[in-house]
């Protein structure tokens, strides 16, 4: 009877693992099929052409993809000129100064803010933020610009939502003990909550970044997808993610391979950020 | 001697509906050591904190009744003046977690007294004063965080005195520590009462024993004898102090 039990635990257990491990599968097969796909270009063409040149032309055997890089970089950047000032108020607003009843408010909001779907973002651009950028600032509407402010704002509840954990975590004898030697609110809040906070910060402004460089839909409605490096932020612009997304649904052969390839570096990018953040929490933990 | 520097008049605090101070008349001498022991959620911290209003970061705190620092109403004083008059010290060592320089150097800084030459003067004095800068001269570099428990409790001693209060208020200081250092912590606070007034909350009736010139019982938040440490060891009036002491109750 015991033993049977036994075997029913182990079972319910086992299948857990399956499930739980099948996930990490996911993640490993997508990373194979990608480095399958993409790595072969590379060795054809060669790693400096692709990551370094400036022509994308996958049809007469071209796939410079640097200002798709550059612009990627570009735009991860605007947003983060935008959200990260904006995202870090609001957290520390909620932490420090909101009452009990509009937290209760602003956290549920801010979750809906993550939950409405990538398009609607993009099509608010097109309809308000382009037209406003053109009219106001001149250029074309699609640009860096609008592609910034767009993610700026979409990268708002990553950014919040870890920078208030990490605010929220900071004990609360430093704050007396500040408060106790005749520092403001604001004197405590900026020289000691935050710095003793900066490497969650850090870290919500990485996985901000993260966001706004995998982000796809949005910035093909209003990044204008022109195949140049911008001069100024009112230029359109192509990122990476751009790249496969629009060119997938037609690319054969060697365009096909050369989207792959695009994707690998876009992981590798992604990857990369993921990691620094994770050693910039990890640090604040054992800290 | 015998000037109040601390004070309260028919003191009453609440915390929402609870009763945590009733009538308090308390008062404690300049350049002595005053303690205030009773069992735990008797309100001797909550009366301790009254004096530097460590209370207003409590929501839903209503006072009644006079306090006083130097017979100056402390309504009457602003209150980053105030603290920074009325220093504390915590149960918890609470280094802020920079280097020891910077714990050091904080007070100065919020009070927009801090120039180089100042600075280091400032930090040599007070590390000096709290036994510190032998040991931590070459080190103030150092993460505050990976002094031990005493040189942490004594840096923040240090880092209380940069901002020159008159008054130091010790929630506890002690109890983090282990008996040896503890027993270093009171000669320091000896030390201290030569230039300030301090005022101790202590678990540890031998503690306030050891050190204390003045002694305050507080049960269920009445204040219920105070006088001099001697007399409230050896010949307490109250039954209730002697029930205390001896150890029938607490």
């Amino acid at each position: 009877m015991i033993k049977k039990a036994f075997t029913k635990e182990h079972f319910v257990r086992g299948v857990l693992t399956a499930f739980a491990l099948s996930s990490l599968l996911f993640l490993f097969l997508i990373f194979i099929f990608i480095l399958i796909e993409g790595v072969p270009l590379f060795h054809k063409i060669g790693l400096k052409n692709i990551i370094l040149g400036f022509k994308w032309a996958p049809t007469k055997g071209s796939f410079g993809i640097f200002p798709m890089i550059v612009s990627s970089f570009l735009v991860t950047f605007g947003a983060l000129v935008i959200g990260a000032p904006l995202g870090l108020s609001c957290a520390i607003y909620l932490s420090e100064y909101s009452g009990k009843r509009l937290k209760l408010f602003l956290k549920p909001a801010l979750e809906l803010l993550a939950g409405i779907p990538s398009v609607v973002y993009g099509f608010l651009g097109v309809i308000y933020i382009v037209p406003i950028v053109r009219n106001y600032f001149g250029g074309p509407g699609f640009s860096l610009l609008a592609t910034s402010i767009i993610l700026g704002v979409m990268i708002l509840p990553t950014v919040i939502s870890i920078s208030f954990d990490a605010l929220v975590s900071v004990p609360k004898t430093y704050r007396e003990g500040s408060f106790a030697m005749g520092a403001t609110k604001w004197q405590t809040i900026y020289k000691v909550i935050i710095p003793s906070a900066s490497s969650g910060i850090l870290a919500s402004f990485i996985l901000g970044m993260g966001r706004a460089i995998g982000e796809t839909m949005a910035v093909i409605m209003v990044a204008g997808n022109a195949l140049r490096i911008p001069t100024s932020i009112l230029d359109p612009l192509r990122t990476l993610t751009s790249n496969i997304a629009l060119e997938l649904a037609y690319a054969t052969g060697d365009h096909r391979l050369g989207l792959f390839s695009t994707g690998v570096v876009l992981l590798i990018i992604i990857m990369t950020l993921n990691y620094i953040a994770n050693f910039a929490i990890k640090r604040r933990v054992i800290k | 001697m015998n000037n109040n520097v601390l004070r309260t008049d028919h003191l009453n605090l609440y915390y929402g509906t609870f009763h945590a101070l009733l009538d308090v008349d308390f008062h404690a001498f300049g350049k002595s050591i005053t303690a205030l022991i009773g069992p735990s959620g008797c309100g001797k911290s909550t009366l301790l904190r009254c004096f530097n209003r460590m209370n207003d970061l409590v929501d839903d705190v209503k006072l009644t009744g006079g306090i006083f620092v130097k017979e100056k109403s402390i309504e009457e004083v602003d209150i980053i003046e105030l603290r920074k008059r009325v220093g504390m010290v915590f149960q918890r060592p609470n280094p802020f977690p920079f280097s020891v320089y910077e714990n050091m150097v904080y007070g100065l800084k919020i009070h927009g007294i801090s120039s180089r030459r100042r600075n280091e003067e400032v930090v040599e004095r007070c590390l000096k004063a709290v036994g510190l800068w032998d040991d931590l001269k070459d080190k103030l570099s150092l993460s505050a965080l990976s002094l031990s428990e005493e040189m942490k409790q004594r840096l923040c001693i240090a880092r209380l005195l940069t901002v020159e209060p008159e008054i130091i208020l010790l929630d506890e200081p002690c109890s983090a520590l282990d008996p040896i250092a503890t027993l270093r912590i009171e000669e320091l606070m000896i030390e201290l009462k030569q230039n300030y007034t301090i005022l101790i909350v202590t678990h540890n009736m031998q503690q306030a024993a050891r050190v204390s010139d003045f002694t305050g019982f507080m049960l269920l938040g009445e204040l219920v004898e105070f006088g001099s440490t001697s007399e409230i060891f050896t010949s307490p009036k109250d039954e209730r102090t002697e029930g205390y002491i001896t150890g029938r109750f607490g």
